[in-house]
Formats: C-alpha cells, sequence, structure tokens
C-alpha cells in the first residue's frame, strides 16, 4: 500500500463581520475498491457550534457545520491519511477490451441493484442537460467496433488536445457551451466533458473529486492541478466496475490519484459550499493542497 | 321529478355523450339532485344572481383571492353559486379510493427514499425516477419522525367515458386547495342556509380536526404541545390568502424563511427578542426553495439548515422535501404494479391511461396516436406545457414527435378525461360547463382522513380543455349529501390541547403591524390636509389676496409635510402655486410617489398583508375598497376633480373603518402595541410638522385666521375649538388645543401619553431602572412636551417668525423619531443578507 497523507485548507476573509454561516463540505475522502481512508479530521476555524457527519446517496462523506457567532474569517483544513493500492496489485479491467456496442449493450441489458446503483450517471444531470457540441463530439468519436480502452483513450487525448488548460477561461459555474466557446478549461470542465460524451455515447459515466500527488517521483513530470483539488471522469463497465479516466492529464488514473467522492457532476461534490449572513462580500479566498506519500507500506496482500 | 319547461333550468343542454351530474342520460334529475334541483329551479334565475353576488360579496368581505404568477397582481376568487353534488353512496368508495391511493404513494415514497425494490425488481423503471427533478438526492434515507413519507396529499378526480372518477394528477409536494375549499363552504352556507341545513352536507370541520391532530403527531415525540407553524413563501405567493385562512382556522402562526433559523440542528422562530423552539413545520415553500444550503442555493425563502434539522427529527416538515417525485405523471403507468408488489391490491380507482416514453414500446404506440393523446413533460411546470394532440396542426404535431425522439425519457402521454359537465351559472343562464374534483387527505392515527366533497373547478369556457386557477377557472364547493342530518356540535374545533401561551409574534410580523400604523397614520393626515387645503381653495373668490396667501401658505406646508420638494417650495414652485392642480393630483394619486396618499396607502396594504393571519376578519373588507379606491385613482385625470376628492372622501372612510376596527377588535397584545407605538409616533409627527411648517412664518392676521382654521379643520379639531373659544382663530389657543391638551386625541400630549403606555407595554420593558433606550426617549419627550408653555411658543421672534415655536418642533419632532428608531433597533433586530459562501470549484488559484 501507498500511503498519502493530505492536506486540503481553505481560507475565507470577510468585508463585513457574518453573523453566522451554514457550510457542507465534501472534503473527507471515501473509501473506494483501491483506497481506503485511515484517518481524517476536519478542523473548523472559528469553531463550529453544530456539525455532524453523514454519507449521501452516493456514499460520500459529507460534513454539515454550523457557526452562529459573528465571524470575519473562515478557515477549514480537512487532513487525511489514506492508503491507496498501488498500480502492480489492482485487479484487472477485462471490461476495457470489450467492443464499445457490446459495454452498451450489456448496460441496457441490466437489471436488478446494478441497474438501481448506475441509475443516476446514464443520463442528463443538473448540470450536464442535453448539449449540442458534446453530442457532436460523441458521434465523431463514436467507433462501436472500437474496444471501451481505446475509444476513451482517443476521447482523452482529445479533450486535452482540442482544449487548453487556463485557469482564467471558465469559473465555477461555467457551462459546457462556455468550455467550447472558450476551447479553454480547467480539469471540471474537462472533466464534465468527458462523462458527458460516455453518457451520449449510453455507458454510465460519473463525475470524481480528488487529488493528485503533489510532487512526482523522481523523473517523472509533475501534473496539472498537482497543488490544488483535482477531477476527473469514471466510466461504468459491466463486469469489470468504473474505470477512471483524467482527460486533463490525458491518462487512465493510477495509484497517485486520491478520491474524496463521486457524482453526477460537480453539483453533487462540491468542496464546499455554504451559506453565510453578512452585508458585506468576501475579500480572499485561499485554497491549498497538499498531497505528500508518507511512507510505503507493504500491503501484505 | 320533471324540471318545469321554463324554469332555471329549462333550457340545460347537456352535451351528446358526456356524462353530467344533474341530468343522467335521459334528461333525469340524478339523485343526490332531487332535492337540491327543485330548490333551486324555485329560486329562479335573478334569484340567483342576486345569490350569486352575495357569494362575490362575501368573498370579498374576506378578501378571499388567488395571486396570478409572475403577474404581481391577485385576482378575487371566484366561486359558482350552484354547488357540485354528490351522493354519500358514491362518495364512499371514492373516499376509500383516495385513502388507498395516498396510502400507497406513501409507501412508493418510503420504498425510493429506502430500500428502492421497486426499482431493483423493475416496477417502476430507476431512470424514471433518477432523472426526476422530484427526487431529491439529500432526501435518500431520511423520513418524518414517524418512517412516513406523506402527510398530507390531494388528487384531481374527473370522471371518464363511463363516468367513473379516474385519477388525474396527484399532489405530494406541497398540496393546495384545502384552505380555498374551506372558505367555499363558509361563504355557500351563508349564501344558502336553508338550503345548506335541509341538504345535510358533511361537514368539513372534522377533517381540519384530523389536520390539526395529525400535525400535532408529527411532534408528539418532541413535546405534548408542539409548536406548530405554516411556512409560507410569504404575501406573494399565489396561494397565501390560504395561508392565512389555514394559519387562522388552525391556529398556527403563518412565517416566512427569515422568521426561522437553524441552531445546533434545531429550528427557532425568531420571536420579539428570543428564539422559540419549533417541532412542526407545514411546509407551503415549494421543496427546492426550502433550504438554499442543501437545495437551491439562490433561495431567500428558505431556511439554511432545515433539511439538516428534519433530518436529525429536531423538527417535522410536511411534506418532506422529497415527497414530489411522485408527482411525476409518468407514475400513473406504473402505479398499478407498485400496488400489487406494496399492498397486494388492486388500484380502486384506476388513473387515466398514461404511457411513459422512455419505455420503446411506449414510445411507439405514443408517436403512432398523438392525435389522440394528451402530451406532458414528466416535471411539472405549469399548465401550458400540457400539449393536447387533437387540437396541433399537423406541423406542431411533427415538432411534438421530435421532441419525444429527442428526449423520450422527459415525455408522457396520457389519454384524453372526457370529466363531466356540471351546472354552472354564466352570463347566459345556467349551462353546462366540464368539472375536475381536487380531493384532499391528510395522514392520521396510521391511517388516512378525507375531508368530504373538496375544491371543485369548472372549465372558463365550454371549449377549455384545461382546468386552472392560472387559466381562469371557476370554483365550486362540493356537497357530500348525508342521509342523516349532520350533528351542528361537529362544525366546531374542539380536539387538542389548549393552544400555547407564546403568542407567536415574530419580528418580521411586529415591524408590520408597527408600519401599518405609521401608515395608517400617514395616510389619513396627508388626505385630511389635501382635502382641508381643497375646501380652502373653493371658498377662494377669484380677487381674494387674503385667500391666495392662505392657500399658498397651506400649499407649501404640504409639500413640508409630505417631504415631496420641489413641490411648492422649490424651484419652480411659483408656477406650481399658481396653478397647483396637476401637483396636487400627483400628490392624491400617485402611488409610485413617496409621500402621497396613495403610495401611503399601498404601503398600508402591503403591511397589512404581509401579517394577514394577525390582523381581524373584519380588516379585510376595508382593505379590499382601498385597493378599489387606488384602482380609481390610478385611473383619475385632472378634469376629474369632482371623482378625485370623492375618492379622497372614500379613501379617509375607510381608513377610519380600519382604525376603527384597530380600537375595538384586536386584542391588546405585543402585536396591538406595536401598531399602536406605530400609530401615535406618526400622528405626533405630523401634527408637529403640521404646526410648524404652517406656523413659523407669522403673517397678517386676515390670512393667518385662515390657516389657522385649515389647520384644525385638518387636525379634526375645529369644533372643538369653535365652541372652547367662540372667537376667531388664535395661535396661542391653536396651540393649547393641538399641543397642550391632553383630552384633545389629535393633540401631542395626547399621542405622547398614549406612546409611553405602548412603549411600556413592548414586550421586555419593565419600566423599570435600566431602562431601554426607547423608554428613556420616550420619557424625554413627554417631559418636553408636558413642560411646554404655549403662550411664549405663539409669539413672534421680531423678525417676523415664530423661533421658538420651531424650535420646540425640531426638538421634538427629533425626540419623536428617536424613539422610533429605538423600538426599531431592539426589536425588528435584520438579519444581514443571505449570500452563498464563495466559490472557487476546482481550479487553481
Amino acid at each position: 500500500m501507498t500511503r498519502f497523507s493530505v492536506v486540503h485548507t481553505t481560507r475565507y476573509v470577510y468585508e463585513a463581520s457574518v453573523t453566522s454561516s451554514y457550510g457542507q463540505a465534501s472534503l473527507l475522502p471515501r473509501s473506494t475498491p483501491v483506497q481506503e481512508c485511515v484517518g481524517s479530521e476536519l478542523r473548523i476555524d472559528p469553531a463550529a457550534s453544530d456539525r455532524r457527519e453523514r454519507l449521501d446517496l452516493y456514499g460520500n462523506r459529507l460534513v454539515y457545520f454550523s457557526i452562529d457567532r459573528p465571524h470575519r474569517s473562515l478557515e477549514i483544513e480537512a487532513s487525511s491519511q489514506v492508503e491507496v493500492v498501488p498500480d502492480g496489485q489492482r485487479p484487472p479491467r477485462p471490461g476495457l477490451d470489450a467492443p464499445v456496442a457490446d459495454a452498451i449493450a450489456a448496460v441496457e441489458g441490466m437489471t436488478g441493484d446494478v441497474r438501481v446503483d448506475v441509475a443516476p450517471f446514464r443520463f442528463e444531470s443538473p448540470r450536464l442537460g442535453r448539449h449540442r457540441g458534446t453530442s457532436d463530439l460523441a458521434a465523431e468519436l463514436w467507433e462501436p467496433t472500437a474496444t471501451v480502452g481505446e475509444a476513451l483513450a482517443r476521447l482523452g487525448s482529445l479533450i486535452h488536445e482540442r482544449f487548453a488548460f487556463d485557469p482564467q477561461a471558465t469559473t465555477v459555474t461555467s457551462t459546457l457551451d462556455d468550455l467550447f466557446r472558450q476551447e479553454a478549461g480547467v480539469c471540471q470542465d474537462f472533466a464534465h466533458l468527458a462523462v458527458a460524451v460516455v453518457r451520449a455515447w449510453g455507458l454510465p459515466a460519473r463525475y470524481v473529486s480528488g487529488y493528485l500527488e503533489t510532487d512526482p517521483p523522481p523523473g517523472q513530470p509533475r501534473l496539472q492541478g498537482a497543488d490544488v483539488s483535482h477531477a476527473w471522469a469514471s466510466v461504468y463497465l459491466p463486469g469489470t466496475g468504473w474505470v477512471d479516466l483524467d482527460p486533463t492529464n490525458d491518462q487512465f488514473a493510477n495509484d497517485r490519484y486520491v478520491t474524496v467522492g463521486w457524482g453526477r457532476d460537480y453539483g453533487d461534490v462540491p468542496p464546499l459550499t455554504g451559506v453565510i449572513f453578512t452585508s458585506g462580500g468576501t475579500r480572499s479566498l485561499e485554497v491549498s493542497v497538499d498531497v505528500r506519500r508518507v511512507d510505503a507500506v507493504s500491503s501484505g496482500a | 321529478m320533471i324540471l318545469t319547461d321554463d324554469g332555471l333550468l329549462a333550457g340545460y343542454a347537456p352535451r351528446e355523450g358526456t356524462a353530467d351530474e344533474l341530468l343522467d342520460d335521459r334528461a333525469r334529475l340524478r339523485e343526490p339532485w332531487t332535492a337540491v334541483g327543485p330548490a333551486l329551479e324555485a329560486m329562479g334565475t335573478s334569484e340567483l344572481r342576486s345569490r350569486q353576488r352575495d357569494v362575490a360579496r362575501l368573498l370579498d368581505a374576506d378578501g378571499a383571492s388567488y395571486r396570478i404568477v409572475n403577474s404581481g397582481r391577485s385576482q378575487p376568487w371566484k366561486l359558482d353559486a350552484i354547488p357540485l353534488l354528490m351522493s354519500s353512496a358514491e362518495w364512499a368508495g371514492i373516499e376509500e379510493s383516495i385513502r388507498q391511493r395516498a396510502a400507497l404513494l406513501d409507501l412508493v415514497l418510503r420504498d425510493l427514499y429506502g430500500e428502492r425494490k421497486l426499482l431493483s425488481r423493475g416496477v417502476i423503471p430507476p431512470e424514471l425516477v433518477f432523472d426526476d427533478p422530484g427526487f431529491v438526492p439529500a432526501w435518500d434515507r431520511e423520513s418524518l419522525p414517524d418512517g412516513s413519507q406523506l402527510f398530507t396529499y390531494a388528487v384531481d378526480l374527473g370522471r371518464d367515458g363511463d363516468g367513473e372518477f379516474r385519477a388525474l394528477a396527484d399532489f405530494t409536494q406541497a398540496p393546495s386547495g384545502a384552505g380555498y375549499a374551506l372558505q367555499n363552504r363558509v361563504v355557500l352556507s351563508r349564501v344558502f342556509p336553508s338550503l345548506y341545513r335541509n341538504a345535510r352536507v358533511h361537514h368539513v370541520a372534522p377533517f381540519f380536526r384530523s389536520f390539526r391532530a395529525g400535525l400535532q403527531a408529527l411532534g408528539a415525540h418532541r413535546s405534548d404541545d408542539p409548536r406548530i407553524v405554516i411556512l409560507s413563501p410569504g404575501p406573494l405567493a399565489e396561494t397565501a390568502f390560504e395561508h392565512a385562512q389555514l394559519g387562522g382556522y388552525l391556529g398556527y402562526s403563518v412565517v416566512e424563511g427569515r422568521d426561522l433559523v437553524v441552531r445546533d440542528g434545531e429550528v427557532q422562530l425568531r420571536a420579539l427578542g428570543q428564539l422559540e423552539p419549533v417541532d412542526v413545520v407545514l411546509r407551503r415553500v415549494d421543496a427546492a426553495f426550502a433550504d438554499p444550503l442543501e437545495l437551491r442555493p439562490d433561495s431567500q425563502l428558505g431556511v439554511p439548515g432545515l433539511v439538516e434539522a428534519a433530518r436529525r427529527r429536531s423538527v417535522a416538515v410536511a411534506n418532506p422535501v422529497g415527497s414530489g417525485v411522485v408527482e411525476n405523471p409518468a407514475l400513473h403507468a406504473f402505479l398499478p404494479a407498485a400496488a400489487e408488489a406494496l399492498l397486494g391490491q388492486e388500484l380502486r380507482m384506476p388513473g387515466v391511461e398514461t404511457w411513459w416514453c422512455g419505455d420503446p414500446d411506449a414510445k411507439r404506440f405514443v408517436l403512432e396516436h398523438l392525435d389522440q393523446l394528451v402530451c406532458k413533460p414528466i416535471a411539472r411546470s405549469g399548465a401550458a406545457r400540457t400539449l393536447f394532440g387533437d387540437s396541433l396542426t399537423r406541423d406542431e404535431r411533427r415538432r411534438l414527435a421530435q421532441r419525444i425522439e429527442d428526449e423520450p425519457r422527459r415525455w408522457v402521454a396520457q389519454r384524453p378525461l372526457p370529466m363531466s359537465t356540471t351546472p354552472t351559472l354564466t352570463s347566459q343562464g345556467v349551462v353546462p360547463r366540464r368539472t375536475l374534483l381536487r380531493a384532499f387527505a391528510v395522514a392520521r392515527h396510521r391511517s388516512w382522513a378525507v375531508m368530504p366533497g373538496g375544491l371543485a373547478r369548472v372549465a372558463p369556457g365550454p371549449g377549455n380543455p384545461l382546468i386552472s386557477n392560472q387559466l381562469g377557472a371557476l370554483a365550486k364547493d362540493v356537497w357530500v349529501l348525508a342521509s342523516e342530518p349532520q350533528d351542528p356540535a361537529e362544525l366546531w374545533l374542539r380536539a387538542g390541547p389548549t393552544p400555547a401561551s407564546l403568542d407567536g409574534l415574530t419580528q418580521r410580523a411586529a415591524e408590520n403591524l408597527f408600519w401599518m400604523g405609521r401608515y395608517l397614520e400617514r395616510a389619513e393626515s396627508t388626505a385630511r390636509l389635501l382635502r382641508a387645503v381643497q375646501d380652502r381653495r373653493t371658498d377662494q373668490s377669484n380677487d381674494d389676496a387674503t385667500g391666495a396667501a392662505a392657500v399658498a401658505a397651506l400649499l407649501r406646508a404640504i409639500t413640508l409635510m409630505t417631504f415631496t420638494e420641489p413641490g411648492f417650495v422649490g424651484p419652480g414652485a411659483d408656477a406650481r402655486i399658481a396653478d397647483p392642480d396637476h401637483e396636487l393630483l400627483s400628490l392624491i394619486c400617485n402611488d409610485r410617489r413617496a409621500g402621497s396618499v396613495a403610495n401611503s396607502v399601498r404601503r398600508l396594504l402591503t403591511s397589512a398583508e404581509a401579517v394577514r393571519d394577525q390582523l381581524s376578519l373584519d380588516t379585510w373588507q376595508f382593505t379590499s375598497d382601498l385597493e378599489n379606491h387606488l384602482d380609481t385613482l390610478a385611473g383619475a385625470s385632472p378634469n376629474r376633480q369632482e371623482v378625485v376628492q370623492g375618492t379622497l372622501g372614500s379613501v379617509l372612510a375607510s381608513l377610519l373603518s380600519l382604525e376603527g376596527i384597530v380600537a375595538e377588535s384586536m386584542v391588546r397584545d405585543a402585536g396591538w402595541h406595536f401598531l399602536d407605538a406605530g400609530r401615535r409616533i406618526e400622528r405626533f409627527l405630523q401634527i408637529a410638522r403640521m404646526l410648524q411648517s404652517t406656523l413659523y412664518t407669522e403673517r397678517d392676521d386676515a390670512v393667518d385666521s385662515l390657516v389657522l382654521e385649515s389647520i384644525l379643520i385638518s387636525a379634526e379639531s375645529i369644533i372643538t375649538y369653535r365652541r372652547r373659544y367662540r372667537s376667531r382663530a388664535q395661535v396661542a389657543t391653536v396651540l393649547d388645543l393641538l399641543i397642550a391638551d391632553g383630552g384633545n386625541p389629535r393633540s401631542l400630549r395626547y399621542q405622547v401619553d398614549r406612546l409611553v403606555e405602548a412603549v411600556a407595554a413592548l414586550p421586555g420593558n419593565a419600566s423599570q431602572p435600566p431602562l431601554g433606550r426607547e423608554e428613556r426617549s420616550v420619557l424625554r419627550l413627554q417631559t418636553g412636551v408636558r413642560l411646554v408653555q404655549t403662550e411664549p411658543l405663539a409669539a413672534g421672534d421680531g423678525a417676523g417668525c415664530r423661533a421658538a415655536l420651531e424650535a420646540f418642533c425640531s426638538e421634538v419632532i427629533a425626540l419623536a423619531d428617536e424613539v422610533a428608531a429605538a423600538v426599531a433597533e431592539r426589536s425588528f433586530a435584520h438579519l444581514p443578507p443571505q449570500r452563498p459562501l464563495a466559490d472557487l470549484g476546482v481550479r487553481t488559484s
């Protein structure tokens, strides 16, 4: 197992006194088939007068909190220890070698609990409605006889080539339309686009929020999005399960990725949302993320 | 029973092939009408029309209205004088079917937010549920404290071609209409007392008793006497009238999102000076808007943390925020199988035949039969999007087919429901109109109580396929006729414990009452002054320089008192004084101009609407009159002075009636004291400003005498003055009467004495040290008024002015403003604006 220590800090400074705050944090990593969250802590300053952790519909960890004393700033620090299964020890993914058409047929034939579990991820979602550019892209890449692995790789490369990485191009509320118009965006936009294209083909896909290891191992390049929150797409393959594709870095996710949670789109797993009562605005918002390999423990498995 | 050839119902001819509620297919009266039909017939058309006018008058007097979405206007609730009649026997069957359907939908909801067996077993397609915006992921695995998911339920019913009732639409999210049904009953039983009594109509009161008992039960795990509130979007909501009406009838406070706050996972009411726990929220804010933290972040109508509090079961929010998912019309296609799976029963009452286009076979059928079907999107969003295949052109049908092909999962098609017709009074006499019946049920003791009858609505015209209040439908009371006389004692609410001693006055309500008092006085004093000036102008002859000087002085005073400069004092004032009609008309009629009579009345009405549940029912007759007067004034033109002056008189009369109701019909609770404090402060200010603006300048005796007379008329003190002083008006004696005389209800002294009492009675004021800011300032004001000597005030300063009077007025005006500010500061603590936490998303900083 590879153990990562993740520290994600968000600091808001307000222009005027905030009389009360209500927030919801999606910052504590969940466990998945290839990772285990072995410890986590959410520190809220000023101290929350009320907080509670729960699991959402998709099994993600959400923390509700409220602060009912006046405050001028808010700092939220999530620290977690996550053990990730190394690439070499991960189960094979035969679904990637099946033709796309077969995978789609298998999805359409699903019944029972599996069908229920993937149903939320099959069609449009609140932030990913029907969109012309996306359907065109899905048609352009449509090759039913190719294997799923090939199709996803092509999708990742195409997004990587066609759209520039530019944090100034889009904002948190940008739509796929904005992405196409700007021909640039960030990981959130690229993940959204990949999810939408895969759904247009007829395969279930979800949006994943998480992190990348900050400093690359010796000799490897530093990846885009390494010192911030990251996002990518995950595709459901019957018989295999979910396979994660990172279009921002044009690769399948590996053992340098740490998952926090997933949903239909960004709207299901924003790191922090909240409501504040104040007569002023937000003077500054700073986010920092640090993901470090702390030690390598042998898995024994 | 055979009807006469020339009576009320003589020309009544149901359409061939459409079931009719009054006549069977051989034109004989149906059973429930055998007594009422002939009674109506005997009444005759003109009598029935006169009763119809009584109906309208009573509805108007209660302020019954329905707000048209996005129009900013409310329209009167329209009720047909002829009820819809049902026999007990037929109703018993319908009631049983409604019980079954409500129970089924509750179980479906429990499953969809629980184990989802209906989905894994393929009874309901999972994609249909997860695609529906009515499915609320945040409500997953949650329920009401007793494990249920549905508390109130409504269903629209109509007859099919065989005359059997079918369910057309289910309402589970925040069903409305029960309060309007109650209103219909109250009015119709008053308009037809003997007909109603003799017909032995099943009462609706027991249903509302169950409603109360059910809400009490939802909070029973918290308290023996749970605090229950109705959460409303406010006076601009479509059904705001109903919220206030239910609040009044059931005895619960009607609150808005900002009246509630979540603290430590519990919902609290922002009452005066303290937070009071709330145990049950009857939610009438749409689910999506109920909590900006977890649902729509842009909602200003909700309460952040409400969903979390409901999850912890520290509060029961009924209906729960997830309950809307079973309103999806596509579910009709799957409910028979769900009934089989969950209840092991057949559906007693079938829904309309329905096809969900997400199913390929169903889609094929729908596309082949588009011209015979009604198509709608799965998510309800206004009646306008329902498309009737038979009324579409070939082109429109092709476009619809394309939309269905594009997004088949978003579309539902239904077989049109023929619906029966009922006799309805129209300008053409009594004619058959297609009728939809909304029935209501409420959960109680693991069962469902159903309102006998409900709310019927008839199409606005003979051809309209859609029946919706938004589109001008007419309502009908529904009488289920009992075979036995009904126990009159059942009319009274008697269940439930004694109401809690908390009067539930929120800060928002207190503030609205305070401003209602202020605008009431402001409107009155402005109207009186304008009328006095108009009278003075009428008296003035053409070459009367004295009269002209007096009028000019009064006109200037109007501008100063109403803060409407330039008017008669600023640039261009001389021209306007020479020809004041245009400016005076604006000061009366222009409701967008602050300071005008119309504007003060408009604000008064807005404040009153916001505290509808706090005010006596008699209030609404006069607010309704005031609305009408405002309409008249808005259309007034300068050359119709007599209309304007006449209406101004009517406005004054309505305002005085309102003051009478405030004085005679309102309990002296905290709310009343706020209203009275507002009135006293405003009247004090108006008198002080009038004296200041009219008497600061010394004029010759002849002019001053005319001015003083107008002041006395305007201050409603002329008769007393004449009786007491007999002679020509003198400044000193006028000041005696209007400042110092504690027995004159229009004097400063009288206002300040009442204000001291009102302030002392405000919650939290004990009149003991340490005194609050408003107590200290009101005592200073009282001392200043009590100690003043009027003789020196009347004297001039030798420079043509009454400087002492000016100084006194300025001082007491500042003190009165200070009292108002102090009351507001302590009692109306405003929350700062609600904003979303800034969100950068997932990106580099």
